[in-house]
């Protein structure tokens, strides 16, 4: 198992098309995924789940992930994150 | 895999679909459709019958209706009778990206529950007094 904290580095936040590519990004993965943010915990392989954390710019998120290729996983994400998404200059 | 079908009143359906489909980078057995409510029922069904036909392959489709009681919903009721669907009410955001994100992995009776359920979750009350006690 691997946690990770990660902010939330683009301009709006963990929004509807961030919170997809987090799911899509995440779904290519057996391991599971779960997101902390304070008490509140989703399943970070569902948009639902993300867009609930109401996540903006700045929040501090414990990503937890567990299974057989989890480190792929966790670079997966960091990409993610590095690339902050893939949001910016969009919309 | 289901197929999900937005209909409103109004073009705001239309407008919901192209954002969520966006959002989701989904194109598959969507669509929407924006009823008139100046048409009679039978001219309404028969808009709405060959969609669904369109969009069921074989798993049903579900849909997603602005508003309960509504001409949307009088209208496409009745074709439940001989068509595969289950119809969910109070079309939102939120719903229609559960409904994207869920199809395939969810049978009909299933993912009628779930999007409703996701959709009710979403709808919250900030009250600018709350955030003045916060400060």
């Amino acid at each position: 198992m691997i946690e990770k904290d990660y902010v939330v580095n683009n301009k709006l936040g963990l929004h509807a098309r961030p919170a997809s590519a987090f799911v899509k990004t995440t779904s290519q993965f057996q391991s599971d995924v779960k997101i902390r943010k304070d008490e509140h915990e989703v399943d970070g392989k569902s948009i639902m789940g993300l867009l609930m954390l109401a996540a903006g710019p700045g929040t501090v998120l414990k990503i937890t992930v567990d299974g057989v290729d989890e480190i792929h996983a966790v670079k997966a994400i960091d990409d993610l994150f590095a690339r902050r998404f893939d949001d910016e200059d969009k919309d | 895999m289901i197929g999900i079908l937005v209909i409103t009143h109004g073009q705001f359906g239309s407008d919901l679909m192209k954002t969520a489909s966006g959002i989701m980078n989904e194109s598959e057995r969507i669509d929407s459709l924006n009823l008139s409510r100046r048409l009679d029922f039978q001219t309404l069904r028969d808009k709405v019958k060959p969609v669904i036909r369109k969009l069921d392959k074989g798993e049903g489709v579900l849909v997603l209706i602005d508003a309960y009681g509504g001409t949307s919903y009088n209208t496409t009721l009745p074709l439940m009778k001989d068509h595969h669907i289950n119809l969910v009410t109070g079309v939102n955001l939120p719903m229609v990206l559960s409904a994207l994100s869920n199809r395939s992995r969810l049978n009909l009776d299933e993912l009628a529950i779930k999007v409703s359920e996701d959709a009710k979750k979403t709808i919250s009350v900030s009250s600018s007094n709350q955030f003045e006690q916060s400060k």
